[in-house]
């Protein structure tokens, strides 16, 4: 589950473990200068490496390297490289489906895994730059590792799933252009349940929390599982990209949509094992749950018949943000 | 067991450099078509490049370093080996997007003149564009430009 600290106490911590056939051997000024020949766009302005940090790492043997330190530059987050003994393996028999969705022949890399690294980011603050900062830089540094030839596969830990090493330099990229990885930063997961007979599906966000501190949980309604996945995705994309505020009782729909279809976003209070988890619910018309009962009385007054006030995309909004503050 | 940097040697190189590299072709060919480079054209360059996605993602240093690169190469081996070896590292999509680079770079100066245009269309044939298709690319970056009312 995603590491996120108490509003305001700083930023998320962002976790990939690559796994590789055999043990990798490096220094870390090694990865520091492949990182920087792969991404030279990072805003990273970094020093010699003190030999006191630069020692030659095992990924058969135990690690606890700290990456940059007294580095500066926007992109500059907390790094860790991090290899424990007796952590890190999975047993595929245990995955769920949609863990392996991007990785699909996980199971067959998992019996080849004999060793892993894992790359920890944490962001300077709570803010979304920041935190997509450090995915960013995560998501560079498991593509470094993911580009060898004994890399299997990278897990990213936020989202609760698998990546194929392809998906993961894929994954950098796109952060590299300031778009959102979000296929690959955001998991998901589906339940299905037949309460008199008939199916229902809901789907819940898995990384969503790291970035905007919520997650999306659209409520058990008749609708096809995937539709209920894409109504997940889209509103996690909305948030992220578009810089849409989703207020508790707003609306969102299909655009030019002439039947009016739209589904009621709730704020939700989730009690996890971990503590209280906030939650945008997505309400089906048809959904047999009265979200009135669950979330409380809709804030606000119903516009009038024919008024359009669905939350509308904002376009580019992010990269505006993120762009806006490149020294050139 | 094996070490890093062995490994990393063996790992497939970075296509978004090649790419980005081949992408620079037909803009520096029109800077560089009357045999002399002007810095303000360079500059222009680099102002398109950071415009696009696959730029930004290499940032402003490693961009100004390629256009250097391909001009030392044009220099070095002439225009039709690299304008050869950008097609065919792009897609059609890409070289429609090089030859826009190649157009606004031409009308970077408010005009544009014979020689100037009928280099883009030579290019542009090379490319595979169709007439029609650079046509239409020409007159909305013209458009584009447009410093008073017809």
């Amino acid at each position: 589950m995603p590491v996120v600290s108490e509003k305001g106490k700083g930023g998320a911590n962002f976790s990939a473990y690559v796994l590789f056939s055999e043990g990798v051997q490096f220094s870390p000024s090694e990865i520091r200068a492949a990182l920087l020949e792969d991404y030279p766009a990072l805003e990273l302005e970094v020093g010699e490496v003190s030999s006191a940090f630069d020692n030659q790492c095992d990924t058969d043997e135990f690690i606890t390297c700290p990456l940059f330190v007294g580095d500066r530059g926007p992109d500059a987050a907390l790094t860790t490289l991090i290899r424990l003994p007796g952590y890190g393996t999975w047993d595929a028999r245990a995955l769920r489906h949609l863990q392996k969705v991007q990785c699909p022949d996980i199971d067959e890399r998992l019996s080849r895994n004999q060793s892993y690294i894992c790359i920890s980011c944490a962001a300077s603050d709570d803010t979304t730059i920041s935190a997509f900062r450090a995915a960013r830089l995560a998501s560079c540094l498991a593509a470094v590792f993911a580009k060898l030839p004994v890399a299997l596969a990278v897990y990213w830990e936020q989202a609760d799933h698998f990546l194929s090493p392809e998906a993961v330099v894929e994954m950098a990229d796109a952060a590299m252009s300031d778009d959102w990885p979000t296929k690959q930063w955001i998991g998901l997961d589906i339940e299905r349940t037949d309460p008199d007979g008939r199916p229902l599906f809901s789907a819940v966000s898995f990384g969503l929390e790291a970035f905007k501190s919520y997650e999306v949980h659209y409520a058990f309604a008749p609708v096809p599982p995937n539709e209920a996945a894409q109504w997940v995705m889209s509103t996690a994309q909305m948030a992220l990209e578009f810089g849409n505020e989703f207020q508790d009782g707003n609306t969102i729909g299909v655009e030019d949509d002439a039947d009016g279809f739209k589904l009621r976003i709730r704020d939700y209070a989730e009690t996890t094992e971990a503590g209280t988890k906030r939650v945008k619910m997505l309400f089906h018309p048809d959904c047999p749950i009265d979200h009135e009962d669950l979330c409380g009385p809709t804030p606000g007054i119903e516009p009038p018949a024919g008024f359009d006030n669905k939350v509308q995309p904002n376009w580019g909004f992010f990269k505006r943000m993120i762009r806006g503050q490149r020294a050139h | 067991m094996g070490l890093f940097s062995k490994m990393r040697s063996k790992a497939p190189a970075n296509d978004n450099l090649n790419v980005a590299r081949a992408l620079l072709a037909a803009p520096v060919m029109m800077a560089t078509a009357d045999g002399k480079v002007e810095e303000s054209e360079v500059q222009e360059i680099i102002n398109l490049c950071m415009q696009n996605n696959i730029f930004v993602s290499l940032g402003l240093n490693r961009t100004t370093d390629l256009v250097k690169e391909v001009m030392l190469d044009l220099a070095k081996r002439g225009q039709t080996p690299v304008f050869d070896d950008a097609i065919g590292v792009l897609a059609m999509e890409l070289r429609e997007t090089g030859i826009c680079f190649a157009v606004r770079v031409a009308i970077s100066d408010g005009h544009i003149d014979e020689t100037e245009f009928q280099t883009l269309v030579a290019m542009a044939q090379k490319a595979g564009l169709t007439a029609d298709r650079f046509h239409q690319i020409f007159e909305v970056l013209m458009m584009l430009h447009r410093s008073k009312a017809a």
